[in-house]
């Protein structure tokens, strides 16, 4: 108990402050919302377009479709090739990032402001006029397709896919937003050019910015080059999952490798969307968020079965997704396991959480929040992403309050509805002579991986 | 007033601020106020003050890594960072995490060639706290016989993690190996799996010992801290601690010659692997860091692989007929020597044999095909672009400038590399890229299913 000594006691200041508040500006461009992150210290600026439309918006034939109509965006115009494009961004430094997600899709570019002008003018140019041509998109799918072929000696990435295939199946969200090996062979440029036409027309969408005040600037050279427009209002064809997912263990074999990955989790359906974010979150943090908590701290601290293991709540608007994510030799798999399934059963009774560690997590949550904060380009993200869900700032600035009035109960409660044991998917990726220990924990089903590529 | 002044004469007596930052005078793009002092026993402060959030980073840099092990030690500096966690004489088992997750902070650490480093992210109201277990578990570390084996196999599955069931890993960690055979670079930063297996607690501890020491660490904090109440708190928790020897006669009986290159003529490895396409690295020796031809090889492996536009993406990737998926360029600067590596995956159907071939006849044609005042140019004007982009955070500025306090003993040297990357023309580069490409020495290796040698 000596540590506790160390404890300096959380300032009243850590819970009401308003961290960064003044530097974020709603504005209106055109039609529209636009939020801007004043940020001064560099002389660059980041601009971020959201639509609300994302790969759930794809068929299961055409999986892939929207990742894919903004991956090729920069595959050429009718007045310049790809080369040429390529070649002119790179020379201004101007990096490009995208998120596809089943429910909204991002595109953001970053450049110095002096620059942004010129860089502007091209991008709205491809916004306009992006063409998808054909002899882009064939050698492009020849390089997916080969990454994708190569998926299965990355075995984290293919625990990852396979888990949210299996844990999704039957649902709206079941395939994954860059498609499979199937659809993308599928894929033409005409597919591509409607999709980015309805993105670009039709889908509501948000402006975000980070940078200093000269980067708005170009405000109407980007709204009247890039010519946005929206037509339609978001909507979703949701499917739920399968629940017979969860009375086996799904193992995708890979012959030698000596390390198996674990997945456990379940897809969270809609209504349970509306429990309180806080609740969730700290829920998952009290079992698997940092070096502390409860999952690290008895299958690697005491027990030495892995290098790291984690937990998490993620959630959009419509859907979430709960889960824990680990990996061990393949002596001590199914002792992992079973380690893992005990830590859960316990911590669903409030009467297993000590007073201490209900203190120590909540004071390493606030404590930390200000963190969330320090980046301005995560912090940009976290704006955007209540912006998608429909909460209001404030939201931000009462979570360490809502942190703090969180109980023993409220945890336990967490853990049973989150992580309930009969209701957890559990994916294996390793090794086919897991089976038969896995087997003395749940029936096992063999999933090949090239059936999930 | 008495007070403050008898305090400032107390400081003045224990650390100095010494020798001016031989870059401090050139012209600063980043306009960064540091604070920098020694203390009397050889510890190297350096503060940056910044209070937008009630936060702090703290950076503890050791100069012992890798190439500072020896055959039968190796991966010692990682195990050790690993077993940092745990204890001490005042701070009870592994209860490290909890005094930092308590106060709302986070750690973690990371170890490379040349040095480890421990970071802590905290809230403002922990300074005090942190130094004070900073100061503690340089010198009072404790490691436990059941904590020591609990963590022996937390790296085992760490290392099998990164390279033993990662292709790339596998690609990268035995390019180090070949190319550096022979010198202390030639080890794995993670460890022999034998040794890893065999080594003992004394043998950790007594290299614990040996490296951590106030004379062989720079810690620089950034964020809402004052840089005179840091002078004060370091001083109070740090200037009793004694150095160690080790460190300056191990440099000392090590001279750069000892890092130089032994290859004489091209190795190739072809590892059976668990990849169903042909991952590969091409490796050729290069200048150690600051050194004048690594700044122009750093420029030639932009020109090269970074972005669309670069020569190779657009030569093998973004071509009607691509022979590879992905492409990447570096030129690796350590404090002795360095690696210049192209990487990449081969597409299906084509021979990794035959693109060796194709890539090694492309990079000596690159010299006068891929180096123009353009090209250039446009590497300057991405360098400009990027050095603000890991900047966004008080950890990204902590480590920008304590690698180049360690590295070149002055942290603001990157004043002088953008100077020096400004000045190199056209022909600098083609002189280096011509230099690098016809050395007869270099290293191939590729990770297959198909290959069928067994590492």
């Amino acid at each position: 108990m000596k540590f506790l000594l160390f404890l300096i006691v959380m300032s009243s200041t850590v819970l009401a402050a308003d961290y960064r508040k003044n530097e974020i500006q709603k504005l209106l461009w055109g039609d529209f919302k636009t939020t801007w992150l004043e940020d001064n210290r560099y002389p660059t600026a980041t601009f971020t377009i959201y639509f609300a439309n994302g790969a759930m918006q794809d068929s299961i034939q055409k999986a892939g479709t929207t990742q894919a109509s903004i991956d090729l965006l920069f595959a050429g115009t009718s007045k310049y090739d790809q080369k040429s494009l390529s070649e002119f961004f790179d020379f201004y430094g101007v990096s490009f990032a995208s998120n596809v997600t089943h429910e909204y899709s991002v595109l953001s570019f970053t450049a110095l402001v002096k620059d942004l002008p010129k860089v502007t003018e091209r991008f709205c140019h491809v916004i306009k006029d992006a063409q998808y041509p054909r002899n882009e998109l064939i050698p492009h799918k020849k390089r997916v397709v080969t990454q994708l072929r190569n998926l299965p000696s990355q075995h984290s990435a293919l625990a990852e896919r396979a888990f949210r295939s299996i844990m999704m199946k039957g649902s709206s969200y079941e395939y994954p937003t860059d498609g499979n090996l199937a659809s993308i062979e599928l894929m033409q440029s005409q597919s591509l050019q409607k999709k980015w036409s309805e993105l670009r027309d039709e889908a509501p969408k948000r402006f975000y910015i980070k940078g200093p005040k000269e980067a708005l600037f170009v405000r109407d050279q980007f709204l009247k080059d890039c010519g946005w427009k929206t037509s339609s209002s978001q909507s979703f064809r949701l499917k739920n999952p399968l629940s017979a997912m969860s009375h086996k263990i799904f193992l995708v074999p890979v012959s030698g490798a000596n390390q198996a990955q674990i997945r456990i989790g379940r897809f969270i359906s809609q209504n349970e969307v509306k429990d309180p974010d806080e609740k969730l979150n700290f829920t998952a943090s009290y079992l698997g968020g940092g070096f502390t908590a409860k999952l690290i701290q008895e299958v690697r601290v005491k027990r030495g079965l892995t290098y790291s293991i984690g937990s998490y709540v993620s959630m959009q608007s419509e859907y979430g997704r709960a889960g824990i994510s680990t990996f061990s030799k393949n002596e001590t798999v199914a002792e992992t396991i079973n380690l893992i399934k005990s830590i859960l059963k316990e911590s669903s009774q409030p009467s297993k959480i000590k007073d201490e560690e209900l203190e120590h997590m909540k004071n390493y949550v606030i404590g930390h929040y200000p963190f969330s904060f320090e980046a301005s380009s995560s912090f940009l993200m976290q704006l955007l992403m209540l912006d998608h869900v429909n909460e209001p700032l404030e939201k931000l600035y009462q979570f360490p309050e809502k942190i703090k009035a969180l109980s023993k109960e409220d945890v336990a409660d967490g853990v049973k509805r989150l992580f309930n044991w009969d209701e957890m998917v559990i994916v294996v990726v390793g090794d086919p002579s897991l089976k038969t220990s896995l087997e003395a924990i749940r029936p096992v089903e063999m999933i090949k991986a090239q059936g999930l590529l | 007033m008495r007070f403050v002044l008898i305090l400032f004469s107390a400081l003045l007596s224990a650390c100095s601020s010494g020798p001016k930052s031989p870059s401090a005078n050139l012209p600063d793009p980043l306009k960064l106020d540091v604070v920098s002092f020694k203390l009397e026993n050889g510890m190297q402060v350096l503060v940056i003050e910044d209070k937008r959030l009630p936060i702090f980073s703290l950076q503890m840099f050791y100069k012992v890594g890798g190439k500072d092990e020896r055959k039968g030690l190796t991966g010692a500096s990682h195990f050790l960072e690993h077993l940092m966690f745990k204890g001490t004489k005042s701070i009870s088992s592994s209860k490290f995490d909890f005094i930092v997750e308590g106060n709302g902070g986070s750690s973690n650490a990371y170890t490379t060639n040349d040095m480890t480093v421990y970071y802590e992210n905290m809230p403002s109201s922990t300074l005090d706290m942190m130094l004070g277990v900073e100061a503690d578990r340089m010198v009072n570390l404790v490691i436990k016989k059941d904590e020591f084996e609990h963590e022996r196999q937390v790296v085992l599955e760490e290392r099998k993690m990164r390279y033993e069931n990662s292709p790339r890993g596998q690609v990268y960690m035995t390019m180090m190996e070949e190319l550096f055979k022979g010198t202390p670079y030639g080890t794995s930063v993670i460890g022999d799996i034998e040794d890893l297996k065999t080594v003992s607690r004394d043998q950790i501890y007594q290299y614990y010992r040996q490296w951590y020491a106030p004379n062989n660490a720079t810690m620089v904090i950034v964020g809402d801290v004052s840089a005179s109440q840091v002078k004060s708190l370091v001083k109070k928790h740090f200037d009793g601690l004694p150095s160690s020897p080790v460190p300056e006669q191990t440099r000392r009986s090590m001279p750069d010659s000892a890092f130089k290159n032994n290859l004489e003529k091209p190795v190739e490895l072809n590892i059976k692997g668990q990849s169903p396409s042909p991952m590969f690295m091409l490796a050729y020796p290069a200048p150690k860091a600051g050194a004048p031809e690594a700044y122009a090889q750093d420029i030639l492996a932009s020109i090269l692989g970074d972005g669309k536009s670069s020569y190779l993406n657009q030569k093998f990737v973004q071509t009607a007929r691509p022979k590879f998926s992905t492409v990447y360029t570096g030129n690796y600067s350590l404090e002795k020597a360095g690696a210049f590596m192209i990487g990449g995956e081969i597409v299906k159907g084509v021979a990794p044999s035959t693109m060796k071939k194709e890539l090694l006849k492309s990079l000596n044609e690159s010299c006068e095909a891929a180096i123009t005042t353009e090209s250039l140019q446009k590497v300057k004007n991405q360098y400009e672009s990027e050095l603000f982009s890991g900047l966004d955070t008080l950890g990204g500025l902590a480590r920008f400038i304590g690698d180049r306090q360690l590295l070149y003993n002055d942290w603001a040297y990157y004043r002088r590399e953008l100077m020096i990357y400004d000045a190199l023309k056209v022909d600098d580069i083609k002189k280096e890229c011509k230099r690098l490409f016809s050395q007869k020495a270099y290293v191939w290796v590729t990770v297959w299913e198909n290959n069928q040698a067994v590492r």
